[in-house]
């Protein structure tokens, strides 16, 4: 048990100390690369260090240099120097990669937790580039909660572009919202390990955009018991929901043009191959009827599970063409059917 | 070693990586390439094995491949596919600890540097198997280039390094392509070479400047056959050696190049004789090689009495897996790793196994051993066999005839002169090895023959002599003024001790044949040469030839520019380089000279940059509308002075539509970019897109023209 407690109390340091490391490295980031919608990467804001393989290519040389040495061989000494001043090389040629790129991203985002959602960013480029990822820094909070396995496994929600052409390149980064609420978007990490590998060539661009994030839906089986979708929040089920409502089938709205990032299953893949270039399929849901949602008359369960069975409410309301309003404790939206009207009732759930 | 051929457990939790069959070929490619560099220290179950492996894995990509193609000609995305296992992973693992065990059994018969090699290619080979992650990827070619650098323990050639610097690093083309799988080779073989460029002044600044270590631990040596002379020498085999082609050693002396006759290249002194064999004397070889070790200088100033001026020259020795040096009498040297026997020879301190370079000054006129000890008087008098009682007889009745050791000397070279004595390559074969034989039959013999006769005929005759073998003259290189040396100019000599004036060279191959000595082999001797050394095919017509004469010595005059320069590049070679340099640059002139030149360099470069760029392109695109225009009026479609450009372009529209299309991009583009000026933050780059589309256009103009022009005429 005391063996237990020294664990946790050092954990507890340890977390201390990280946090506050992060908050003092956070706030020289602030200074090092301010907000801005509209960013351009240099010198100033580029981050350079060997990765795991560029390290051991140094240990490797030094073993070359070594094996040169030991056998007064002087050609094997030269072919050492020649990676070293290689490996320098290669360290400028992988900044350059990625200086002078710039990056314009003036959207900001509305989504339900949960959900994946893509970050448009302009990027401008005056030359071709090679594999570019980029992806969102996880926040710490979300690291924290999520343990660090997220974190290793290959980073599931970057993008990686193999070749940047000259001009403008659209680009979606994946979000996955993690949080409820109406707070900033945290950094885009842009990298690079276009440098043979030998190099990880990296930046942190803040774009000054928040997002608003909405409870995640939970479907409610108003005639059945709390328990038993307290059990299975995640689980998206319409089949439980309200009798009155039929399930709403997905229908196809439009087509648009296919933007890097786009999951492929949405490509209409009938046009491409008709040679119409690529378009995404774009799909909404129709049907119509009137509805009051009231905070305080849902079932007795946590904040953030009523917040969550009001959000599928009025995403479901939306869908079916319902108008409704909305009365939480703090204020009232009147009713209407529009989908501005939507948006409202959610960005209220997302900030109360 | 096992460790990296083991299966990866970390790689099951990360996606596969999935690499292109044109990747899996290069990683083929290139480990064959690399292992192509050590395919001669191979010992053959390896190669089998390497071979074996290889084919393998050939044939199940290009299955693979054939697969993915007819796949992917309904779906053309999915290209790349993760690596096929071939083998399982246990059969792997029994293959890598057996190979480890049948490495670790013929270790002795290797040798440890060997058997380490086998060792790291056999991982290289089993690792070809795994490739399951970027990790893998990333193990398999750091291998591949420690492979290829390896080789060059064994080889240094500069044709074989200038290959194997080249093929290290292509291998990083496999990297390249792992991060930029659209480019084309072309473009990453051009991105290579240029990166690979930029490196190189660095590593001359680094192999220039930065400190050579002597070396940190023993390492295992290279053990090759023996090269060249040999310890012990019987009838016929410097005949036998005189047969090869190959370098011995390669000298560059600080003056003037001493007369052929005069470069008598001291190798070993042979003073023990059982009859058949001439053989240093063992008896205290031992003792003799501390005692050089420790009291060599003692020793010169000694029994040796410097005369004359002093010829300082360089030596770079080719490995001959021997100790011997080679030198001019008598030869000093101050290099630490070199030692001096008491017969005044120069030893290396280990065994060349690679170039190696070294300083010596020699004085011709030095008068070496005045005084002649008991024991070693003994040692050069003694005959020990009586198997040439002819010689024995015949040197008792020169003694009588002569009391003069130097008449004796005179009368003996003088018969080998006037009597029918022959210089040949192909000397008749001696029952028994017999001296008498051949000095009173046959008379017919190489130079160990006339020396070793010489040699027992003074023995006999009561004066200390002993033989000396190394070798003679040297061919001179006009083009890097150096002299090399090659196998066939082993000789053989006689020195015989004249009291006051100590150890004297007599080589009886001068009185037999004289042109040998003043001039090389006489072409008598170079028609035996060419006819016995000839193979298959002849090279003696092509050797006759003065051009290939003349490219063979700027071949090799290169190869020793590499020697010396790269090869040799000594520690202390560089501390004379650098203060030399450093000497130069204390001069305040050079500095502010050197800083001037290359800060207007830096400018040059920089207005280059910044003006001629944008200048070049604006005249391009000029001249693209000039030659639009001139095309367009050689079709009938003039441009009168007064049009603008823009009624020009209305009118074409008029009088031929079909032309407007890439006639208007170009004349559009001309006028914005000379009228408009909004041009000014293009990039070059941009620029040089413009003008590409720009000639484009042009091309297409003028071939719709020549159609137009074509069809009329046709209908006509």
């Amino acid at each position: 048990m005391l063996a237990k407690q020294k664990i946790n109390g050092y954990r507890s340091i340890k977390t201390l100390v990280k946090l506050a490391l992060q908050k003092r490295f956070n706030a020289w980031l602030i200074r090092r690369i301010p907000r801005d919608s509209q960013q351009q990467i240099n010198h100033r804001n580029i981050f350079i260090m060997p990765t795991r393989f560029g390290t051991s290519f140094v240990l490797f040389i030094f073993l070359l240099f070594l094996l040169g040495t030991n056998y007064q061989n002087n050609i094997i000494l030269l072919i050492s120097y020649l990676l070293v001043s290689f490996f320098i090389v290669v360290l400028h040629h992988s900044f350059f990669n990625l200086s002078g790129l710039r990056f314009q991203a003036t959207s900001s985002l509305q989504g339900f937790v949960d959900s994946q959602l893509y970050f448009p960013i302009v990027v401008t480029s005056d030359k071709t580039r090679f594999n570019v990822g980029f992806y969102f820094e996880s926040l710490p909070a979300m690291a924290n909660s999520q343990g660090s396995e997220l974190k290793r496994s290959d980073k599931p929600n970057k993008i990686t572009i193999d070749h940047v052409a000259q001009g403008d390149n659209n680009i979606r980064v994946p979000y996955r919202v993690s949080q409820r609420g109406h707070y900033s978007l945290g950094r885009v990490v842009i990298i690079s390990e276009y440098g043979f590998g030998l190099f990880k060539t990296w930046t942190r661009l803040d774009f000054a955009q928040k997002i608003t994030a909405y409870p995640q839906p939970i479907a409610y089986a108003w005639s059945d018991s709390v328990q038993d979708t307290n059990g299975e929040e995640e689980k998206k089920s319409s089949e439980s929901y309200q009798d009155s409502f039929q399930a709403g089938q997905d229908e196809f709205h439009q087509l648009q043009h296919y933007q890097l990032g786009e999951p492929f299953s949405r490509v209409a893949w009938k046009q491409v191959a008709r040679g119409q270039g690529w378009l995404t399929k774009q799909y909404q849901q129709t049907l119509s009827g009137k509805l009051q949602l009231d905070f305080t008359y849902l079932p007795a369960g946590t904040l953030e599970q009523r917040l969550s069975w009001l959000s599928y409410a009025i995403k479901d309301c939306s869908n079916k063409q319902i108008a409704f309003s909305l009365k939480l404790p703090n204020q009232m939206i009147e009713y209407e059917n529009s989908a501005q009207h939507t948006l409202k009732c959610l960005a209220a759930l997302a900030r109360y | 070693m096992t460790k990296n051929v083991k299966p990866n457990k970390l790689a099951n939790s990360i996606k596969p990586l999935k690499l292109s069959n044109s990747m899996y070929c290069a990683l083929l490619v290139f480990q064959l390439l690399n292992l192509l560099t050590l395919v001669q220290q191979f010992h053959w179950l390896y190669l089998l094995f390497a071979i074996l492996a290889l084919a393998l894995q050939f044939i199940v990509h290009f299955k693979t491949q054939g697969k993915i193609t007819s796949l992917s000609k309904s779906n053309k995305i999915i290209n790349d596919y993760p690596a096929v296992k071939i083998l399982p992973s246990w059969l792997v693992l029994l293959l890598a600890i057996s190979g480890s065990i049948g490495i670790a059994i013929s270790g002795t018969r290797l040798g440890l540097l060997l058997s380490m090699i086998h060792l790291l290619c056999f991982a290289y080979s089993l690792k070809m198997f795994e490739v399951t992650s970027r990790k893998d990827l990333y193990q398999l070619v750091v291998l591949g280039i420690f492979v290829a650098t390896s080789s060059l323990i064994f080889i240094q050639s500069i044709y074989f390094s200038l290959a194997v610097i080249v093929l290290i690093f292509s291998n990083f083309l496999i990297l390249l392509n792992l991060f930029t799988p659209k480019m084309s080779l072309l473009a990453q073989s051009k991105l290579l070479a240029k990166l690979s460029f930029y490196a190189v002044p660095l590593a001359v600044i680094l192999f220039v400047g930065f400190p050579k270590l002597s070396p940190l631990w023993q390492v295992p040596n290279v053990k090759s056959a023996k090269v060249g002379l040999s310890d012990s020498v019987k009838i016929g085999d410097i005949a036998q050696l005189a047969l090869s082609d190959e370098l011995a050693f390669r000298v560059s002396f600080e003056g003037n190049t001493p007369q052929h006759a005069q470069l008598y290249w001291r190798a070993m002194v042979l003073d023990d004789f059982d009859g058949v064999t001439w053989r240093q004397a063992s008896r205290d070889l031992d003792q003799r090689r501390s005692d050089a070790a420790t009291k060599q200088n003692a020793l010169s100033s000694s029994t040796v009495e410097l005369r004359g001026e002093g010829i300082n020259y360089q030596v770079i020795t080719e490995p001959s897996f021997q100790s011997w040096l080679f030198a001019l009498d008598f030869a000093t040297s101050e290099q630490s790793n070199i030692g001096q026997r008491s017969d005044f020879s120069l030893f290396y301190r280990s065994i060349i196994s690679q170039t190696f370079s070294y300083q010596v000054t020699s004085y011709p006129q030095a008068i070496l051993t005045a005084k002649l000890t008991k024991q070693v008087r003994a040692l050069n008098l003694a005959l020990t066999t009586d198997n040439n009682p002819r010689l024995l007889a015949k040197a008792q009745q020169l003694r009588t005839l002569y009391h003069d050791d130097r008449q004796l000397i005179n009368q003996v070279l003088s018969e080998f002169n006037q009597q029918d004595y022959y210089y040949t390559l192909q000397p008749p074969s001696l029952t028994g090895n017999s001296l008498d034989q051949f000095y009173f039959d046959t008379r017919a013999g190489f130079c160990e023959h006339y020396a070793s006769t010489f040699t027992y005929l003074m023995r006999a005759a009561g004066i200390p002599a002993r033989m000396v073998v190394g070798y003679l003259g040297g061919e001179i290189n006009s083009q890097g003024n150096y002299l090399s040396v090659y196998q066939r100019s082993a000789h053989a000599w006689t020195e015989v001790w004249l009291p006051e004036s100590g150890w004297q060279r007599v080589d009886p191959t001068a009185a037999v044949d004289p042109e040998r000595v003043e001039s090389g082999f006489s072409s008598n001797l170079m028609q035996e040469y060419a006819d016995l050394s000839s193979g298959l095919f002849s090279t003696q017509s092509l050797r006759a030839m003065q051009w290939y004469k003349q490219l063979k010595m700027h071949i090799d005059a290169i190869d020793y520019q590499w020697t010396r320069w790269v090869i040799g590049y000594t520690g202390e070679k560089q501390s004379r380089v650098l203060e030399q340099l450093i000497a130069g640059f204390t001069k305040a002139k050079n500095i502010f000279y050197l800083l001037l030149g290359l800060g207007g360099i830096i400018l040059l470069i920089n207005w280059y940059k910044a003006t001629h760029v944008k200048v070049k392109n604006q005249h391009e695109i000029k001249q693209v509308y000039l030659n639009t225009l001139q095309l367009m009026a050689s079709h009938g479609l003039v441009k009168e002075r007064a049009m603008t450009g823009q009624q020009f372009t209305k009118f074409i529209a008029i009088t031929r539509p079909e032309l407007l299309e890439n006639f208007a991009v170009i004349s559009d583009y001309f006028e914005q970019f000379f009228y408009q000026n909004i041009d000014n933050d293009l990039s070059k780059q941009v620029l040089n897109n413009d003008v590409k589309k720009l000639k484009y256009h042009y091309r297409r103009l003028r071939c719709q023209l020549w159609l137009a022009k074509l069809t009329p005429t046709k209908e006509n």
